[in-house]
């Protein structure tokens, strides 16, 4: 039994050092992206708004399952073709982008007013104002969100599996079917549950360090 | 006792819409004055105090310093300091954080010289204990007199305080009057809001009687 998990581990560990690429690189550029959606939902050209409205209304409210099959097996039909990894990050990236973009924007809401309005009788630049005041308050008002987005984010990866992508639950799915054994799924689950429970800890760390102040 | 007219206003109006809040008010304050403006809600008080601070444009007249006409909107002249209603300090910085932000941000300063110059201050508003704590650790009458020392940093020459006993205990607001009277004798011109009648009488030179504007 022993020997059969580790003679499985190596493919189950290539398929999460799958998972954990798309994991970081969708973390890294989404969120930033998001912020800039965000302030871009709040600009005053109308165009602008509109536009972002209209990209964040499409892709909340259609399943990111369908977006990663739209991006990689229909838009080779009008000649925009990716290859399969990068299918994968641009999907997960505009899928993203968009659920971030509103938690920033409701963060962004919920400074009140008088916090610009101090600043301002302060004499405080607008980008000094967002610099020190602004982001420091949205950051602790949407952490928790963004966590949560994280946690989704390691087991949504698995939907990659759906245009062959290598990853985790795919290296698993094999060597079930290949040995027609539940050991590698359990073990599946169990590298899923230890990914979540090491993010876990980092954002306790993170939150924890927000709440010196209220 | 000074002298001099720090701020005058010239027919100033403002509306909201079609709703007018101020009607070509005029009024004149010298330097150490202490006015109150009192009046039942939707008079425009607060409005008149926000003209003041830069926070709202008025539709027309003028604002006077010293015989020159200003800007109140522009956020470069630190004429005018302001102590809010609920203080809007800022949650994310300890209460020394809040007072010497603007003095190193706008004024350039170094922390070191914006805490040194901050001591006097707080020693003053007898602040000196808290000002590692953040403002959720405060009680109001606290919180009040941090918003004071913040204006006071950026070394406004009037200073509006917006309720400044709505919220306070009774034995607190002789403590508030007691600071309005210390911050008289430097010179400071200061406005009130208020809609208690006897504290805005205690302490003012001047009264503002506002009503609101019959259609």
């Amino acid at each position: 039994m022993l020997n059969y998990i580790f003679s499985i581990l190596p493919s189950l560990f290539s398929g999460a050092w799958l998972t954990i690429e798309i994991f970081f690189w969708t973390t890294v550029v989404s969120i930033p992206l998001g912020l800039l959606v965000a302030f871009g939902l709040h600009s005053k050209l109308k165009l602008v708004k509109a536009i972002l409205k209209f990209y964040v209304w499409i892709i909340r409210g259609t399943p990111l399952l369908l977006q990663l099959i739209f991006i990689f097996y229909g838009l080779p039909t009008v000649g925009i073709v990716f290859p399969r990894y990068e299918a994968a990050l641009v999907a997960f990236i505009i899928n993203y982008a968009a659920y971030f973009a509103e938690i920033f924007r409701g963060g962004l809401q919920a400074v009140p007013v008088g916090q610009f309005e101090a600043a301002q009788v302060l004499g405080l630049s607008r980008w000094q104002t967002i610099n020190r005041i602004v982001r420091p308050q949205v950051v602790k008002i949407v952490l928790p969100s963004i966590g949560n987005e994280l946690i989704n984010l390691v087991k949504d990866s698995s939907l990659v599996y759906v245009i062959g992508l290598g990853d985790l639950l795919r290296a698993g799915n094999v060597a079930t079917a290949r040995d027609v054994s539940l050991v590698p799924l359990v073990l599946v689950g169990c590298v899923y549950l230890a990914m979540t429970a090491v993010l876990t800890a980092l954002l306790r760390v993170v939150e924890k360090r927000s709440n010196v102040w209220k | 006792m000074f002298g001099n007219k720090v701020l005058e206003l010239k027919n100033i109006s403002k509306s909201f819409g079609t709703r007018k809040i101020i009607d070509k008010l005029s009024l004149s304050l010298d330097q150490g004055d202490i006015l109150s403006i009192i009046g039942p809600s939707g008079a425009g008080k607060t409005t008149l105090l926000r003209l003041i601070a830069g926070l709202e444009s008025a539709d027309s007249g003028k604002f006077i310093h010293n015989g020159k006409e200003f800007d109140p909107t522009d956020r470069n002249n630190h004429l005018v300091g302001m102590v809010f209603q609920d203080y809007n300090l800022f949650p994310n910085l300890s209460v020394m954080d809040n007072i010497t932000l603007a003095p190193i941000m706008v004024n350039k300063m170094s922390k070191a010289e914006a805490e040194k110059a901050a001591t006097p201050v707080l020693d003053q508003l007898d602040l000196n204990k808290f000002k590692t704590l953040y403002p959720y650790q405060l009680s109001g009458g606290q919180k009040q007199r941090v918003a004071i020392a913040r204006a006071l940093q950026m070394k406004p020459e009037i200073l509006c305080y917006d309720e400044p006993t709505s919220a306070l205990d009774p034995e607190l607001v002789g403590k508030v009057k007691d600071i309005f009277l210390k911050l008289k004798q430097t010179g400071m011109t200061q406005v009130i809001i208020t809609h208690d009648h006897q504290f805005g009488k205690a302490v003012a030179d001047k009264i503002l009687k506002v009503e609101p504007i019959e259609k």
